[in-house]
């Protein structure tokens, strides 16, 4: 049996690793330029239903920061530079949003009998948390072609 | 396997998503719907005609709609967390059955097969890379056996 070369391994902790940094970094983008931080924060507000559980200013706030914390750690994640930080902090992101679709879900059962909405969990949360997964699994010393490694630390 | 950090966070992300999924599932089906309009809507009104009896049909659809809130709950805060994924495994084969009966090319993409992923991988990792549960907690508290009994005696 021939084991993976280096640049193998390399190649298959780096592709997942810049997939899910890319998008985080484009759904961050979006929420930033395109929707813009305070409508976004808007819609959370309108349609989340998360004042019905949290104080209206901790989701104000936190909706409104969302995009640039996705740009920011998905940035580092596709780079590679603190890059298991950045899984983590992603990761833990990704529990909370489940969270939140849970919560809304009890509210306004829109996945029917799972309550969750099915299309939010299926196409949103589980790639990410999978491919976040996937890169926290992996070891970090196989992880050759980061910033980190580039600039020698 | 070698137990890190990040591989305990990887466990953790994906048990309590898992969890999550389930026990809000489980929560709608008891809380909102109530358990047995949940058997009689997708229990025993889509498979009346079938040869399955109906006593079982109100059985089991009363029945897993506290199975997935209970064990939904202790997979999510990781307390007795392998016997509870094999009781949500078990519904997950229980409930792509009952989808088959009704329609043998099911697609199971949208509910089934994700959570089978999620359920193997935690199933599958090695149960001390759980670190951040309440599992982990209780085996760290344990007082570790001391590695040469007669050597603990001789001193």
């Amino acid at each position: 049996m021939i084991a993976p070369t280096p640049i193998e391994r390399a190649w298959a902790v780096f592709v997942p690793r810049a997939i899910v940094g890319l998008m985080f970094v484009f759904a961050g983008a979006n929420k930033v330029f395109t929707i813009g931080p305070r409508a976004y924060a808007e819609m959370v507000h309108e349609h989340s239903h998360m004042v019905q559980f949290f104080p209206w200013q901790i989701v104000d706030h936190v909706a409104f920061a969302t995009g640039f914390v996705e740009i920011a750690l998905g940035a580092l994640l596709t780079i590679g530079f603190k890059t298991r930080w950045a899984a983590r902090l992603l990761g833990g992101m990704m529990v909370l949003v489940a969270a939140g679709y849970g919560l809304a879900g009890l509210v306004d059962p829109v996945g029917g009998v799972t309550a969750m909405d099915t299309r939010a969990v299926n196409t949103y949360i589980l790639p990410r948390a999978m491919l976040l997964i996937l890169v926290l699994m992996l070891p970090e010393e196989d992880d050759l072609f980061t910033a980190e490694k580039l600039l020698g630390r | 396997m070698l137990p890190t950090v990040d591989r305990a966070w990887a466990v953790f992300i994906a048990r309590t998503i898992l969890g999550m999924v389930f026990f809000i599932g489980g929560c709608h089906k008891v809380f909102t719907l109530g358990a047995t309009e949940h058997a009689r809507l997708l229990f025993v009104v889509p498979y009346a005609d079938t040869y399955i009896p109906v006593w079982s049909l109100w059985a089991t659809g009363t029945i897993v709609p506290y199975l997935e809130l209970v064990f939904g709950a202790t997979v999510l805060i990781g307390f007795r967390t392998r016997f509870s994924l094999l009781v949500l495994g078990a519904i997950l084969v229980f409930v792509m059955f009952g989808h088959l009966i009704r329609a043998p090319l099911f697609v199971a993409n949208g509910f089934i097969l994700p959570r089978t992923g999620l359920l193997m991988f935690v199933l599958l990792m090695p149960r001390e890379l759980d670190w951040f549960s309440v599992d982990g907690l209780l085996r760290a508290r344990k007082p570790h056996p001391p590695i040469n009994p007669r050597a603990q005696e001789a001193l």
